[in-house]
């Protein structure tokens, strides 16, 4: 038997090889729009400290955008960018939410402060000494 | 049921404003949403407050206008995302003027309270400058109640200088009448001021008996002593002639003669004591008569 390979079955099975393996990569997920807005408001979310201030909303961000990036695995582009969006979205509300609940706080201490202020300050040194 | 629908119950239940929401069909809720942004409009007002997050839920509602039907509940629910971010972001601005109201509440605490301690600062000062103005007159006071009191007493110093002086005047004009009349009483001036000194001629010869025109110079004598408010010692002395023994006791009882008239004329006996000297302290030598009659005599001496 002649195991030698003509030359045309060489470049035959490399055409074939190359034929069937580029629509795999051509097909690889790219990072959209609706993905780069999500990574930006999920880290502007981290700036302000979200997991600790509005954990609920932050979370269900980060699940989003997780769930975004497994429809992006499964080549399921259109539902990927409504996931991602939806991270988006979530995340921004988690970023306001934040800032909210630490304002609210920072107020409360300020409202605590100044009654201490103005007790200590104005009735407590309003007298005349004796 | 689609995994868009899912989300959207999922989103909705996570908005607060959401939660009050009657119903989840996205038909009904443009409506609702719209009316909620509107509202955080109007609490905006002219301003640019939240306007980022406004603006992207006027988009989300416009998109949702726009949608298949099929993608209306994804775009519903992120169309709630929206306005629950519009709505927490205008929320956001509001707190933040509230802080800085309160930053300015306690500025102005502050300022109240240094303004305060100012005020009592210069009270305190004000009191102390009182105290130390009244202290001042007090002694300026003080001052001049002593230098009144040095004149009152430099007054009455004169004063008394000028009695004393016509007091001695007095005596010396007493004691010179005396001595002109041949009167026994004399009253001694110079280095013997504060001295009577009565003759032996008071007395009847050897007794203690006064003669009345001593007694009389005596009583008056008295009333003199008696103002001055001084002790005075009587004492007696005799010539050598006799026992120093009868010398002794004649010397004695003529002192106590004297000082008995002294007390009748008003000089409390306590100022006044007696005592016989006998012939000791003569005066001149008792050789002669002129001498002995010198030595016999009695004497009023202030202590």
């Amino acid at each position: 038997m002649d195991y030698r390979v003509s030359k045309r079955f060489v470049y035959l099975s490399a055409i074939a090889f190359f034929l069937a393996i580029t629509p795999v990569y051509a097909q690889t997920p790219a990072a959209t729009p609706a993905f780069a807005a999500a990574e930006r408001a999920l880290l502007e979310a981290e700036r302000e400290q979200a997991a600790q201030w509005a954990s609920e909303t932050y979370q269900t961000a980060r699940d989003a955008y997780a769930q975004a990036l497994a429809l992006q695995l499964k080549r399921k582009k259109s539902d990927a960018d409504r996931a991602a969006q939806s991270a988006e979205a979530q995340a921004a509300l988690a970023t306001v939410q934040a800032r909210q609940r630490k304002l609210a706080e920072q107020i409360e201490r300020k409202i605590s402060e100044n009654n201490a202020l103005r007790r200590n300050l104005l009735l407590g040194k309003g007298d005349d000494p004796p | 049921m689609s995994p868009y629908r899912s989300l959207l119950l999922l989103l909705l239940a996570c908005a607060p404003a959401q939660a009050q929401t009657p119903s989840v069909d996205p038909e009904q809720q443009w409506p609702l949403l719209q009316e909620r942004l509107a509202a955080v409009d109007v609490a905006a007002g002219e301003g640019d407050a939240a306007a980022l997050e406004r603006l992207q839920a006027r988009q989300a509602l416009q998109v949702l206008l726009e949608v298949r039907s099929r993608d209306r509940a994804f775009a519903t629910g992120i169309a709630a995302l929206r306005v629950s971010s519009a709505e927490t972001a205008l929320k956001v601005v509001q707190l933040r003027q509230q802080s800085l109201e309160l930053d300015r509440e306690r500025d102005a605490i502050l300022l109240e309270a240094s303004r305060r301690d100012a005020e009592l600062a210069r009270k305190q000062a004000e009191r102390l400058r009182l105290q130390a103005l009244a202290r001042e007159e007090e002694e300026a006071q003080l001052t001049a109640d002593s230098a009144a009191v040095a004149e009152e007493t430099a007054i009455a110093g004169a004063a008394l200088a000028a009695k004393d002086g016509e007091l001695a005047s007095l005596e010396e004009e007493l004691a010179a009448l005396a001595n002109a009349r041949g009167e026994d009483l004399l009253s001694l001036g110079g280095p013997d001021k504060g001295r009577y000194r009565l003759a032996g001629t008071a007395f009847q010869a050897g007794k203690a008996s006064l003669q009345p025109e001593a007694r009389q110079s005596l009583s008056q004598l008295g009333k003199r002593l008696k103002a001055t408010g001084k002790a005075w010692s009587v004492e007696g002395f005799t010539d050598n002639l006799g026992s120093e023994e009868s010398n002794v006791a004649l010397s004695r009882q003529r002192a106590e003669a004297v000082m008995a008239v002294l007390r009748v004329a008003g000089v409390p006996a306590g100022k006044l004591s007696a005592k016989g000297w006998g012939s000791a302290k003569p005066l001149a030598s008792n050789a002669g008569k002129s001498g002995r009659a010198q030595n016999r005599r009695v004497e009023i001496i202030q202590k």
